[in-house]
């Protein structure tokens, strides 16, 4: 929304030294974002008006003119023009050398210099709209032409800022966003108000007069849903015509951002801009029935109905939609948008004017489904005060009256308004501002600060009663409400911060919120993993990959895209789909995520939703993918690094063969994860057709653990031993056993061999060349040691010659 | 005896001066000082052949040279291993082979564990919330109305057939079931991935991260809201940070403000980052709503409560500069790699 800084200040009597960005800074820290202030004018400088004398012929160039211009100086100054339009006595803008201008509308401002045009010396330039900023304003007819200012009252060499009364006009930018809950902004008079209130300056709020019903035209209004339209107000006006609006009026629409169309609709949108009232006016002999009555009905559309907005687009209605009808047909799209046909036109003479109030939800919901945003419905949709209506209607019909002296009030002032909403009465006690900000203002002050905001104030002792205007019903409903108003207005940098006195909690215990943290330092740090944070959300052909069902999936009712519809249930389903995405540019990848995913099935152990209901579970998963294209025991890496992570958080995890696991593992390599009686994830590599529908290159380990089941186990307390103080003596052995000997079964026979075994480690795995098909070779370093004494090597060769032998006889091994 | 003894010294300490490298100081060494035959260890086992008399002055000049040469001997040592070492040449940029890499924390973990570790330091709990919630912790419970345009489609993910189901929009649903199960007093954070229906492109992202903080108790007021505020801006950006409240609109807190910091990148001066304003937008905050203490089941005449949000993904964008949001979810290695 664009306010100009003039006009502003006709509504609100600010001191002189108060600059507009003085404002503008006020609004941004007490009511609204200004997004900037811009210097209306600023590109008219070295620009004039000026007046021809004279046209001659170039004497070199059939289409150019050699005019003398009177600027205001001693001498005319000479000036080649090329414009269709020049004639003597015309007054036009003149850019002097040192002015900005834009060719031919076109490009960046150009600084204007002496030029020879032809062989002829031009001293200045006689512009056209475009080319100096002001298309808009006046649009060309003619490709050559020039401005026409000849109806300007000023005299040669008139600055054209002031010419056109844009003399030092700033525009403030306010951002709409920051309006969203204050419908009373969205007009000079709701801001002037606040400026009120921040300057201490006081407001200039003329009421205008009751209109007068009058005779001629009967007019007659009902509306049928009367929760989409609380108040509906229509007068007929004679004798208005579509010429163009006063030069002031052209100029504040034009400060504001709104083009100027003709008077009969610019005064329906200055109304809209002052008081922030939308208002329509319908061309009479357009909506009038065959008797010249206007029947007026406020109605929802029916289902498919069609129809043509001014602007010519067609469009489908639904029946949630509401329009504003005659007897035979629409004519208005509710608050949005008139329609083409009841539009104003060079040959309308009399308007019937509506000024209604219609519900926010319902104007939204139009707009949004039609896409068809408008000034008018940006400010419905925010929910107006119905008394706005009747103040908009009181205003438009005076300025028509302004602007057409002989203008008529042709019918009755019809308003559907019934109940009027009774105004809310609160109280304040001056005790609370204190307790709640820590800041000390006098009750009169506060009073002040309301009565500038249009509140009704009376002082009861330690209490204000403060009655609300109906243009604030919308948000200030409670004491806190009126709080925020004094402190925002008497500024919030005067609150001294402080730091809450001392109160102490007994930490609760998060499990889970350890154990998520510990691990995830541990797999980044220790075993080289990079944590990925993904979407909630997954594609159902990812989902059918690991063998889920998408059906069993929750959705979303509108999803983002039409790719990831599907609610996850497993963190897998992203994470192989980083692996495609990350192995071109990486031999390594290593990525693991901690999130929660959603089960729908599993309500009873969801949280409550507030209602009588539950939320699906949404237990915190850990996940993890690895695919090393230099690595050959990848699975071991990643099981490994799972017990090590896990252990360091102080829960043990038990890796045991899965008996039968899902279709897209591959056939052998899976593991059930346990951690203490509890079956918490799996572990397994990506089969090799599932590893194709990722397209996936090279082998990947994927697990997945339950970190929700996992911190419900008992937390292990690290035990120790005390550490021997004689040294230790090591050896190896090397045994070839078949393949289907577990290691896990090896190491715990080797653990408990002897009862000097002290450490079994396993530092070579392998099967190929010098090894029989069918055989592996597993080579352990074996620590001997005693905590009585120091061990002789005879007494190591022998534990070492018992261990051989029981493993040999146990697993039909060979000594290598 | 003297004579030779200081003699053999002259030698001895010649050749020690001699010696070119450790290999010929060695054979000095064993020359002089060698267990089986050397000349002053022939000379010290035979101190007992020297009359008497002389024996304590001999024996004691005769250790006097011992010392000398030893103390030489590893002077000399010392000099040429020096430099030995001086003429190597040895590469200190060279890399181990094979690499060490590190894995790495997500940016906005980072950021969330730091702001974790500052705010438990303060008494704060850390909590946790559904990230699929109920319309009612979502929206009712935080006084958002039933026509208010965030609960549009258009700005949130619902779930199809679960009419009163969505995805969250902001951490603050976690308050009411936080002062539900705990009551007041409390302080307690709670962060996580939020959730809008907003299309994705280098400035909007569908999913976020979020950092939500709040207090409930007696006499909690504007003035501890700020005090909070203007501990985590200096903790965060540095001693002289300021922070700026703005009024703006957020259902669940009344008053409402937005907090700005003193742009860290220009000092307030104005730069591209902060778009010439020195002032960067980093939280939401506010006095809690009466109608929300109401439906965490506490008084709001008795209790009163400040509450602040984060977001994360923003403070990690400023601090590293990152000017594309949608890098965050794309679990691109040649990103997270660098954190
Ligand atoms: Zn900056």
């Amino acid at each position: 929304m664009l306010i100009s800084f003039s006009w502003l200040k006709e509504l609100v009597t600010l001191p002189a030294r108060v600059r507009a960005e003085d404002v503008a800074k006020r609004l941004s820290l007490s009511t609204v974002e200004v997004e900037g202030v811009r210097q209306q004018g600023a590109d008219l400088e070295n620009i004039v008006v000026g007046i021809i004398k004279k046209i001659e012929p170039h004497p070199n160039a059939d289409r150019l003119r050699v005019t003398q211009v009177d600027t205001g100086g001693k001498n005319p100054l000479t000036i080649v023009c090329g414009g269709s339009n020049l004639r003597v006595g015309q007054k036009v803008a003149v850019a002097c050398v040192g002015a900005h201008v834009r060719w031919h509308g076109e490009g960046e401002l150009v600084e204007l210099t002496h030029t020879t045009i032809r062989g002829v010396a031009s001293e200045g330039m006689i512009c056209a709209s475009t080319e100096i900023g002001l298309g808009e304003r006046f649009p060309l007819k003619d490709e050559k032409e020039i401005l026409d200012i000849s109806d300007c009252a000023a005299r040669a060499g008139t600055p054209l800022t002031e010419a056109f009364g844009l003399g030092q006009s700033a525009v403030l930018e306010i951002d709409n966003k920051s309006l969203s809950n204050r419908p009373d902004l969205w007009g000079y008079t709701g801001i002037a108000r606040e400026v009120s209130a921040l300057f201490k300056a006081p407001l200039v709020l003329k009421t205008p007069p009751a209109i007068k019903t009058g005779k001629g035209i009967a007019l007659r209004v009902s509306v049928q849903d009367t929760v989409a339209c609380p108040r509906y107000m229509a007068v007929a006006l004679k004798g208005v015509k579509a010429v163009p609006s006063p030069a002031w009026m052209q100029e504040r629409l034009h400060a504001s951002g709104v083009r100027s169309i003709n008077a009969v609709v610019d005064v329906t949108n200055y109304v809209m801009l002052e008081i922030g009232q939308p208002m329509h006016a319908f061309d009479y002999d357009a909506i009038k029935d065959a008797r010249g009555a206007v029947e007026i009905v406020v109605r929802p559309a029916k289902q498919r109905e069609e129809f043509t907005t001014l602007d010519g687009h067609k469009h489908t209605l639904h029946d949630k939609m509401l329009l504003i009808a005659n007897k035979t047909r629409a004519v208005a799209l509710a608050g949005v948008m008139g329609g083409d046909l009841s539009a104003i036109a060079d040959t309308t003479h009399t308007i019937i004017l509506e000024s209604a109030n219609f519900n926010a939800r319902s104007i939204r919901r139009t707009s949004n489904t039609l896409s068809l945003r408008t000034e008018s419905s940006a400010r419905f949709e925010k929910s107006l005060d119905p008394a706005q209506a009747e103040q908009g209607l009181r205003r438009a019909v005076e300025l028509y009256k302004k602007i057409f002296p002989s203008v008529e009030i042709a019918s009755i002032v019809a308003d559907t308004y019934s109940k009027k909403a009774k105004s809310l009465v609160i109280t304040l006690a001056e005790a609370v501002l204190q307790k709640k900000f820590g800041i000390r203002i006098s009750l009169k002050e506060v009073r002040q600060i309301f009565e500038r905001l249009g509140f009704g104030v009376s002082v009861r002792g330690k209490n204000l009663r403060v009655e609300v205007p109906s243009y604030r019903a919308r948000d200030i409903n409670v004491s806190e409400d009126l709080v925020e108003e004094v402190v925002r207005i008497h500024g919030y940098e005067h609150i001294k911060a402080a730091l809450p006195k001392i109160h102490m909690l007994v930490p609760a215990h998060a499990p889970l919120h350890m154990l998520a943290r510990a691990l995830k330092m541990r797999m980044a740090y220790e075993n080289k993993f990079h944590e990925s944070v993904s979407y909630a959300f997954v594609r159902a052909g990812a989902l059918t990959a690991l063998g889920l069902k998408p059906e069993n999936h929750l959705m979303l009712s509108h999803p983002l895209s039409e790719e990831r519809p599907y609610v996850t249930t497993t963190l897998a389903a992203n994470l192989l789909e980083a692996v495609e995405k990350n192995q071109h540019g990486n031999d390594r990848v290593a990525l693991f995520e901690v999130a929660p995913v959603f089960l729908p099935e599993h309500l009873k152990q969801g949280v409550d939703d507030g209602a009588i209901g539950r939320l699906p579970y949404q237990p915190l998963h850990f996940g993890c993918v690895y695919s090393d294209k230099n690595e050959t025991h990848s699975f071991a890496y990643v099981r490994d690094s799972l017990e090590s992570a896990f252990g360091a958080a102080g829960y043990d995890l038990k890796f045991i063969k899965a008996q039968e696991g899902a279709r897209w593992w591959r056939a052998n390599t899976a593991v059930d994860i346990w951690c203490a009686d509890k079956k918490v994830g799996y572990c397994t590599i990506v089969g090799r057709h599932t590893q194709g529908l990722f397209g996936i290159s090279h082998e990947a380990v994927v697990a997945e653990i339950d970190l929700s089941l996992v911190a419900k186990t008992n937390f292990r307390v690290k035990s120790y031993h005390v550490p021997s103080p004689f040294p230790a003596v090591t050896r190896d052995v090397a045994l070839v056993m078949n393949e289907s000997v577990q290691y896990a079964d090896v190491q715990e026979t080797l653990t408990h061999a002897h009862a000097l075994v002290k450490n079994v480690e396993l530092f070579d795995s392998y099967h190929g060349e010098h090894v029989d098909a069918g055989k592996k070779s597993l080579a352990f370093h074996i620590t001997y040691q005693s905590n009585e004494r120091t061990l002789t090597a005879d007494e190591a060769d022998a534990a070492h010659k018992a261990l051989i032998a029981k493993v040999v006889h146990r697993y039909k091994a060979q000594v290598r | 005896m003297e004579h030779s003894l200081k003699a053999l010294q002259e030698k001895a300490l010649k050749e020690i001066a001699g010696a070119n490298d450790i290999d010929a100081l060695e054979t000095v060494e064993i020359q002089y000082m060698g267990r089986a035959a050397g000349e002053l260890t022939a000379i010290l086992k035979n101190l007992k052949d020297v009359p008497a008399a002389e024996r304590p002055r001999t024996g004691a000049l005769a250790n006097e040279i011992k010392q000398d040469i030893e103390a030489q001997i590893l002077e000399r040592r010392e000099a040429l291993l020096a430099r030995e070492e001086n003429e190597s040449v040895f590469d200190v940029t060279e890399s181990y082979v094979p690499r060490r890499e590190s894995g790495t924390l997500h940016p906005t973990t980072q950021i969330q564990y730091e702001l974790e570790d500052f705010f438990a330091a303060m008494g704060f709990r850390i909590i946790d919330g559904p990230e699929l919630e109920s319309d009612f912790y979502n929206f009712s419970a935080l006084n958002i109305a039933p026509d208010h345009p965030a609960r549009d489609m258009q700005d949130t993910l619902y779930i199809k057939d679960h009419p009163t189901w969505l995805m969250r929009t902001q951490t603050s649903s976690v308050q009411v079931r936080a002062m539900r199960e705990y009551g007041a007093p409390l302080q307690a954070i709670a962060s996580g991935r939020c959730f809008r229906n907003e299309a994705t492109d280098a400035r909007h992202e569908h999913t976020f991260h979020q950092l939500e903080g709040f207090v409930v108790g007696e006499d909690v007021s504007f003035a501890h809201l700020k005090g909070i505020l203007d501990a985590v801006a200096r903790h965060l950006y540095g001693e002289d940070t300021q922070v700026r409240l703005r009024p703006k609109y957020y259902p669940f807190v009344e008053p409402g403000v937005n907090g700005e910091v003193t742009c860290s990148f220009c000092a307030g001066g104005g730069c591209a980052l902060c778009k010439q304003t020195g002032w960067l937008e980093i939280f939401g905050a506010g006095l809690i709503h009466p109608h929300v203490l109401k439906e965490g089941g506490l008084d709001s005449k008795k209790v009163s409560g400040l509450a602040f949000g984060f977001g994360l993904t923003r403070l990690a964008m400023l601090k590293y500069g990152i000017n594309d949001i949608r890098l965050f979810m794309s679990a691109d290695m040649q990103f997270l790699k660098q954190f």
